[in-house]
């Protein structure tokens, strides 16, 4: 078993710490653990030696201590 | 960036980071205030988008109420629901507790990462600084080139002043707005930029020494436009004046890129593609004043391709009249007609209609009745006398015998051979048509 920590940028903040199988593909992390459509979103990868990378495919095997992190594609921002 | 500067950076940012937190501890009962609000919010947006879909669901708007269920109503709703989780964490003190102060090595990775996804960072007096790729935004129908910019962040900062506070954006090629030059962009004035919905999202990773997904957030709110709240719409972006490659839309008062426009076929004037039309008969563009909508079909028509009916006098495009088969007259649908006889198309002063069975006939298809004249009728209502051939109407003039089934008219009379026989019993002597 690996732990993967999970980011998710909409406002709810807290990343949480899962620990799941190893090798485990992204899309199937998300869709145990993130419990929504991630098209909205763009999935960047945080790997144990610091590199970090966004991808588009989500069969990309996880191991253990990355970090998913969701951003949305869209932000609206408004006026102050 | 080199990873010295890399490494310097995170200990600033570690440092402000810490102080941060502890005030945001200190802070904690405002924040679940604040949280608290927020989740009320955002029920009454539910409430609001809720009430919505009811409406389309009693107008039978299925696609459009389906519509809402699966985005609006699904999206504020797990948004009400993570901001009531986070008044539920922060109650329970599960938020202080998951505020752990990052390490200075974590804050280098977010670093290298911002110098990655940017092509390039750089750490100068406390100052953290990226940019971004030239951005282009689309508004209504016009797309508008800001030019890129650059995202800097003060790492030395108090966190708890707010992100407008630490962090500014400069306009590095500035295509500002034509009414006002502080403008750089529709949602940063004068350098700050108003984080909308980016705020919560932001703030969030920022105090838990996310900064990738701070400037990230930045970058996606600059690539975005929210026309519900810009400093300056996309739409007069170029004010009076507009750019080179931009016309005036005088029907809506607004500068577009003329890629987007046209010219009016009637007037000439240029015609942004919110206020033009095209003509059903012609094609071509007009301003929707140069035109007028057909009484039938609703579809608009330029005035040399309009039709007027000759009967009722209404506007209408060409695929919406037919000319009267026998006056060549051109009328609308509503105020023509098939004969029933020959199919033609007819007119109101071209028909009649059989005053025994009336269907409409067009005047060369009505037949009159030799005995009573004034009579109009269809070919279904008049026949011929078997004995003199005269043409004359069913309902009056003619009668069929009951026994051989003979059609004669009255001045003719009848003597049916089986009925004097008395071979067919009950037989009557002659019976109408």
């Amino acid at each position: 078993m690996i732990n993967v920590t999970l980011a998710t940028n909409d406002g709810s903040g807290l990343p949480r710490r899962i620990t799941t199988e190893d090798g485990v593909s992204v899309a199937e992390f998300l869709q145990n653990h993130f419990g929504g459509d991630t098209y909205d979103f763009t999935v960047s990868l945080r790997y144990p030696n610091g590199d970090s990378e966004q991808i588009s495919n989500l069969d990309t095997p996880l191991h253990d201590n990355m970090r998913v992190t969701l951003s949305p594609k869209k932000v609206d921002g408004a006026v102050c | 960036m080199t990873e010295k500067q890399m490494y310097r950076a995170a200990s600033a940012f570690c440092d402000t980071l810490v102080r941060g937190i502890q005030k945001a501890k200190d802070k904690e009962t405002e924040t679940i205030v604040f949280y608290a609000d927020k989740t009320r919010q955002r029920l009454e947006e539910l409430e609001k988008w809720c009430r919505k879909t009811l409406d389309c669901q009693r107008k039978g708007m299925r696609v459009a109420e389906q519509h809402l269920k699966d985005s609006m109503l699904t999206d504020q709703c797990r948004r009400a629901n993570l901001d009531l989780a986070m008044v539920k964490n922060l109650i329970e003190g599960k938020t202080r507790e998951e505020m752990v102060e990052p390490s200075v090595r974590e804050i280098f990775y977010e670093i290298k990462a911002i110098d990655k996804f940017f092509g390039g960072a750089e750490y100068r007096n406390n100052v953290l600084s990226v940019k971004t790729d030239s951005i282009s935004l689309w508004g209504d129908c016009d797309e508008v080139y800001l030019g890129s910019f650059q995202i800097n962040m003060d790492l030395s900062k108090d966190i708890s002043c707010g992100l407008s506070v630490l962090v500014w954006i400069e306009a590095l090629d500035p295509h500002p707005a034509a009414e006002n030059d502080y403008v750089t962009h529709p949602h940063v004035s004068d350098g700050v930029l108003c984080f909308g919905d980016g705020d919560e999202i932001a703030l969030a990773a920022m105090y838990q020494g996310r900064l990738e997904s701070v400037f990230t957030t930045i970058d996606t709110i600059l690539h975005n436009y929210n026309d519900q709240s810009p400093h300056v719409a996309l739409e007069n972006w170029f004010g009076d004046q507009g750019s080179e490659d931009e016309r005036y839309c005088e029907s809506c008062d607004h500068w577009y890129h003329y890629d987007n426009m046209d010219e009016c076929s009637k007037c000439g004037d240029w015609v942004c593609c919110h206020c033009s039309v095209k003509c059903n008969s012609c094609d071509e563009i007009f301003h929707s004043g140069c035109a007028q909508s057909c009484n039938e079909c609703g579809g608009m028509v330029c005035e040399s391709c309009e039709k007027s009916c000759y009967y009722c006098g209404g506007t209408h495009c060409e695929s919406c009249v037919k000319a009267c088969d026998l006056c060549k007259e051109e009328y609308c649908e509503s105020c023509i007609e098939s004969c029933s006889e020959c199919g033609d198309d007819i007119c109101d002063k071209c028909r009649d209609k059989c005053e025994d069975c009336q269907s409409i006939v067009c005047n060369n298809c009505t037949k009159k009745c030799n005995e009573c004249t004034d009579l109009h009728l269809c070919s279904d209502c008049i026949s011929q006398c078997e004995e003199c051939g005269e043409t004359l109407c069913k309902a009056e003039c003619l009668k069929k015998c009951g026994g051989c089934g003979e059609t004669t008219c009255g001045n003719c009379g009848h003597e049916c051979l089986l009925t004097l026989n008395g071979e067919q019993d009950g037989i009557q002597e002659t019976n109408q048509i």
